[in-house]
């Protein structure tokens, strides 16, 4: 076994290693920092590298396993989380210089609980600055590039931690979602990404950007590793008060391994819009393999297609200015001009608008509940498209223009505003080796069914096996 | 000022008096766009049938419960 296989190695392969003496932590942490001070510079997928803290925890790791203390499935698992989690003792610097120097005094709960069941934490990853933008390119920290191809973006905001887990620099790794920051990356970088239940994972000592609309999420190579990584961090947490109450069950351990008779919707009309031809093609083609495994495909249209999204940024833009009004008025040269004129633009929302919006999210809320009493879930693209350039601002779509912004982040936005659970798996990649996902939503509160079906989808296909090969 | 005169009072109200913008400074006129798809979502929400029994909650943490 080479150190580039091993680092594409499932939780369940590194954990049956560390348990039968094959393999130990502080081997595999070795060959995962070996890794990223080889790939790093070319991709910039890490902020920070924490090599001699994720050393001790290695150590201590192999010391507790090999006295027959085994914590779980992450324990002495090499981890990172992007840079935007609080880490004691660790700069967090949210991607931007006004937090530059920032080294928080605790963790957050997703960190505290990591470092719980034993994982080791590699470092940092990088963001879009603040979180609030989808090209990942930060003029503060350098742009991070897609492993796929160094030319284009890995999707934001969360686009550090998707590259690193797709080059095999990362086993699981933590980001954000407040307009599919999870779910765009995993889309662009050809890996699973799970955006929970609107409070399922807690997000105290999260740098925030929308209080109604941020999730926190895992990315990893399987859907089996995601709901791993994920139950390890979710549940109940008193020091976050959009957290949800209800109990957390095992995913990992319940995912069905039959699909047989579930009805499926597959989004169609205003909604999807125009799609990249060979996305369209491998949706039709998902289909057809879920169909296969005994689901009834249903195609439906979901309500208000085309001003969900308006409205849901309409929410997004208020809240962000709300967190950065006193930045913005004393150093607005601290923001780049994205994310400033995304701040002042928060602005010119009306309070009436707001509440509005905030009536209409319940209204959809129950639509979408009404489409899943006789659906189980919806599949549908995570983007209309594979990997933009880096630099490149518009698109060309069924012979029109499109805002590159608008066209990664409208299919996957307006869930965000429902709080609903979805998951993202790869379902393809272009002539050109380019890699994109589809989405998975399933009901509030029931991620189960949503990885249960992309555990099937991937049990009957390759997509989610495929590695850059720039990274071996 | 004919791209400024595109855009609603309202809006010019909130750039101008929200941190002092000035109609002739260049962040203004960044955010006309921006100011016109709000315009565009508010009238679209104005036109939705909200019922007046929809509770008007800013914040519903536990939308799952």
């Amino acid at each position: 076994m080479t150190p580039d296989e091993l680092a594409y190695f499932s939780l369940d392969e590194l954990g049956r290693a560390y348990l039968t003496g094959g393999l130990s932590p502080v081997e595999v942490t070795e060959a995962m920092l070996a890794r990223i001070e080889r790939l790093n510079p070319r991709i910039n997928a890490f902020l920070k590298i924490t090599a001699d803290e994720a050393r001790k925890q290695a150590r201590s790791a192999e010391t507790e396993i090999r006295a027959g203390e085994w914590r779980g499935p992450l324990h002495g698992v090499p981890v990172s989380v992007k840079d935007l989690f609080f880490t004691r003792g660790v700069e967090t610097t949210g991607g931007s210089p006004i937090y530059r120097n920032f080294v928080p005094d605790f963790d957050s709960t997703v960190v505290a609980r990591l470092k719980a069941a034993g994982a080791v934490l590699l470092g940092k990853t990088h963001l879009h600055e603040l979180a609030y933008g989808i090209t990942n390119d930060n003029p503060h920290y350098g742009p991070c590039l897609n492993p796929w191809d160094r030319t284009r973006i890995p999707g934001g905001s969360s686009g550090g931690s998707a590259a690193a887990v797709s080059a095999g620099l990362s086993f699981a790794s933590f980001g954000t979602d407040t307009g599919g920051s999870i779910r765009i990356p995993a889309s662009y970088c050809g890996v699973t990404g799970l955006k929970p239940t609107y409070g399922r994972i807690s997000r105290y000592g999260v740098i925030p950007l929308s209080v109604n609309l941020d999730h926190v999420g895992p990315f990893a190579r399987t859907v089996k590793d995601a709901a791993v990584a994920a139950e390890i961090v979710a549940g109940s947490d008193k020091n976050d008060p959009s957290s949800l109450r209800a109990a957390c069950p095992s995913w990992a351990e319940n995912l069905e391994s039959s699909i047989r008779g579930w009805r499926i919707g597959a989004v169609r009309g205003a909604f999807i819009g125009a799609l990249h031809p060979e996305i369209a093609q491998a949706m039709a083609n998902a289909e057809f393999e879920l169909e296969r495994a005994g689901a009834a495909l249903e195609e439906i249209e979901i309500p208000d297609a085309t001003e969900i999204g308006e409205i849901a940024h309409l929410l997004q833009m208020a809240d962000g200015a709300a967190v950065y009004h006193r930045r913005i008025i004393e150093q607005p040269e601290a923001f780049s001009e994205d994310v400033r004129i995304l701040i002042e633009q928060g602005h010119l929302v009306s309070a009436v608008d707001y509440i509005n919006a905030q009536r209409f999210r319940r209204q959809f809320q129950k639509k979408l509940r009404a489409l899943f009493r006789r659906l189980k879930a919806m599949i549908l693209p995570a983007t209309p498209i594979p990997a933009p350039l880096l630099g490149q601002r518009e698109i060309e779509l069924a012979g029109a223009p499109e805002d590159v912004g608008i066209a990664s982040t409208r299919l996957v936005r307006p869930f965000n505003f429902a709080g609903v659970p979805v998951l993202t798996v790869p379902c393809g990649i272009t002539n050109t080796g380019l890699p994109f996902g589809m989405q998975i939503v399933t009901r509030a509160a029931d991620e189960l069914t949503g990885l249960s079906l992309g555990h099937v989808y991937q049990e009957r296909t390759q997509w989610h096996t495929r590695r850059p090969t720039d990274c071996y | 000022m004919d791209e400024i005169d595109s855009i609603d009072e309202r809006t010019i109200a909130t750039l101008t008096n929200w941190c002092g913008l000035s109609l002739s400074d260049d962040r203004v006129k960044g955010l006309i766009p921006a100011g016109r798809r709000l315009r565009h979502a508010a009238q679209w929400l104005s036109r939705l049938d909200l019922d007046a029994t929809e509770p008007a909650c800013t914040f519903d943490p536990r939308i799952a419960e």
